[in-house]
């Protein structure tokens, strides 16, 4: 009886312990990418052309205009981007892209709330570039990582 | 990879119309007024709802999307790009005041004021209007048919703000976007008996030079048709109805030094050099009303300005000499004064930014020029708080101490905010 009550006792602690360290694995792994369509013609974009591309200015790639789609789906997310990749308050970068806007006419980066809506936008403009999880998109054979923005 | 062109002021014209306060001026304004004012709303209706359903219509994605991304809409290949985008910059105020005198009584104690700007972008042509409705007035404000045939080169043609002022170019008609309720008064724009010419009608032209590792160098170069000194202050030519002078020169000039350093500063900090040449001349109604013993002025404009970010704190400030020559019979008569202003802001947290400016003008009551509008100041000292309380919402509160040639008084301003999409 009591050596039943130990093995018991042995699984709770597991089951505790397991559970407790699960989210911290997960979390561990996550990893905001910077993506593009399989078919795009971008195959790398630095931190400095990433950050003006998201405040509203012209980035080329052989020629071409890239098209910055910003995502609003997740909240963690948006800290990632305004910390890591645009460093700007949230304030600021509304102020900021929209100064552009006012001055010289250029469209700010459209706004997804729905990370498939944005996806399937991604996948069908060869010049558009967005930011998410690396969980959302692998094994998706119809986007491609060009730059790790942050690892938790 | 090629890259960036950097942030620069690009330009916006204010529209203006014929003499309003003068019951005389308004007997003689061309029944065709009314037309070209429903043009102008009917152009912008129609832009604003080309750019909504060209918006809806061209995204694939949800419903909830759609609506999210509705003022920016892409059709992408690499062969072309079309974009378009819109939106609206609102904002309520309140104003209380002790004084008495023009200055003072100036503006209405209640303004309600929207700003709607929509452009179209298809390779290397731009598009660019912006139409302003307040409670005192509606103006298309600006037109602009740009080419961009590189990152480092635009050209418009239409109807712009001209580039010699840093302020304007900077925050335009967005209150949501300058830090404060109000705008040096040097700055102001004509319509709000502004004194310098602001609004142009003809080309500019906007240019980079890439520095390697030390930053930027940004030009701007204004060729157009200068405002008419009429009988309520300057009158600004504009596309659909114009002032009844002759058409006369305008050039505008700024140079801009970008350093690269710092997480912001590439992109925020920034010096300059400010020239202007305009040649004002007179209205009709003026000529008729009250005549002078001139033709017409040729003003010269000297400035510098400097946008600067030391950590948290911001400091903006310009300096302006201008120099005013009236033509009159046998010769030039010259005149002269100087304006100059000091802005400091300093963040608290995220949400909550304080301010405080200090302006001031030189011979106040000796310029022939100034004299020309009544609602000059000596000096004015204000400092307020804004706070953001919501994304893309503003409250903004401002107190300032005024000083005028015939008046001193305190004033309180009130601002809500915001921009929309």
């Amino acid at each position: 009886m009591e050596r039943r009550g130990a093995l018991m006792l042995k699984r709770l602690v597991i089951t505790v312990v397991v559970g407790a360290i699960s989210p911290c694995a997960v979390a561990a792994e996550r990893t905001a990418v910077l993506i593009v369509s399989a078919t795009s013609v971008v195959t790398s974009l630095d931190a400095h052309d990433a950050r003006l591309l998201f405040l509203g200015h012209p980035v080329r790639v052989a020629g071409h205009v890239l098209v910055p789609l910003r995502n609003l789906s997740d909240a963690r997310l948006e800290q990632v981007f305004l910390q890591n990749l645009v460093a700007m308050t949230s304030t600021g970068y509304d102020r900021y892209v929209l100064r552009l806007a006012l001055q010289q006419g250029r469209p700010r980066p459209r706004e997804f709330g729905d990370s498939g809506a944005l996806l399937a936008a991604l996948t069908v403009s060869p010049l558009a570039v967005t930011y998410t999880w690396d969980s959302e998109i692998r094994g998706n054979p119809d986007v491609r990582i060009v730059r790790v923005l942050w690892r938790e | 990879m090629q890259r960036r062109r950097a942030l620069r002021c690009a330009d916006r014209a204010e529209t203006v119309e014929p003499s309003k306060s003068n019951s005389q001026a308004k007997l003689e304004e061309p029944p065709a007024t009314v037309k070209y004012h429903q043009l102008e709303r009917l152009i912008i209706v129609m832009w604003t709802l080309a750019a909504a359903t060209g918006a809806a219509a061209g995204d694939a994605s949800s419903a909830v999307d759609a609506a999210r991304a509705a003022a920016t809409t892409t059709t992408a290949t690499p062969a072309s790009t079309l974009r378009h985008d819109y939106f609206l910059l609102g904002s309520g105020s309140l104003r209380a005041t002790d004084g008495l005198s023009d200055l003072s009584q100036q503006e209405s104690t209640s303004l309600l004021a929207l700003d709607i700007l929509a452009d179209l972008s298809y390779r290397e042509i731009r598009l660019l209007g912006e139409y302003v409705i307040t409670s005192d007035e509606t103006e298309l404000e600006r037109l602009q048919l740009g080419w961009e045939p590189n990152e480092n080169l635009l050209l418009w043609l239409g109807r712009y703000h001209q580039p010699s002022s840093y302020w304007n170019q900077r925050y335009h008609h967005g209150q949501y976007l300058q830090t404060a309720v109000t705008k040096p008064r040097i700055e102001e724009w004509e319509d709000t008996r502004g004194l310098l010419p602001q609004h142009m009608v003809g080309m500019l032209l906007e240019s980079t030079w890439q520095l390697e590792q030390r930053g930027a160098v940004d030009v701007t170069l204004g060729l157009g048709i200068a405002p008419a000194l009429g009988l309520d202050g300057l009158d600004p030519y504009s596309l659909l109805h114009h002032h009844d002078a002759p058409s006369t020169g305008a050039y505008n000039f700024r140079i801009d030094y970008r350093p690269m350093g710092g997480s912001n500063g590439e992109l925020e900090n920034s010096v300059g050099l400010l020239l202007s040449h305009n040649e004002i001349e007179l209205t009709a109604a003026r000529r008729q009303l009250s005549p002078a013993n001139f033709s017409h002025i040729d003003q010269n404009i000297l400035g510098a300005y400097v946008d600067w970010r030391f950590g948290s704190w911001r400091t903006l400030g310009t300096i302006y000499y201008v120099e005013a020559k009236f033509d009159v019979t046998d010769g030039y008569e010259p005149d002269h004064f100087a304006a100059a202003y000091l802005e400091i802001e300093r963040p608290l947290g995220a949400r909550v930014t304080t301010f405080s400016r200090l302006e001031t003008f030189s011979r106040t009551n000796e310029s022939r020029y100034l004299s020309f509008f009544p609602e000059r100041l000596d000096q004015r000292l204000m400092a307020g708080v804004r706070w953001d309380y919501a994304r893309k919402q503003a409250l903004k509160l401002e107190l300032a101490s005024v000083k005028s040639p015939n008046d001193k008084f305190w004033e309180m301003r009130l601002e809500w905010s915001v921009a929309v999409r």
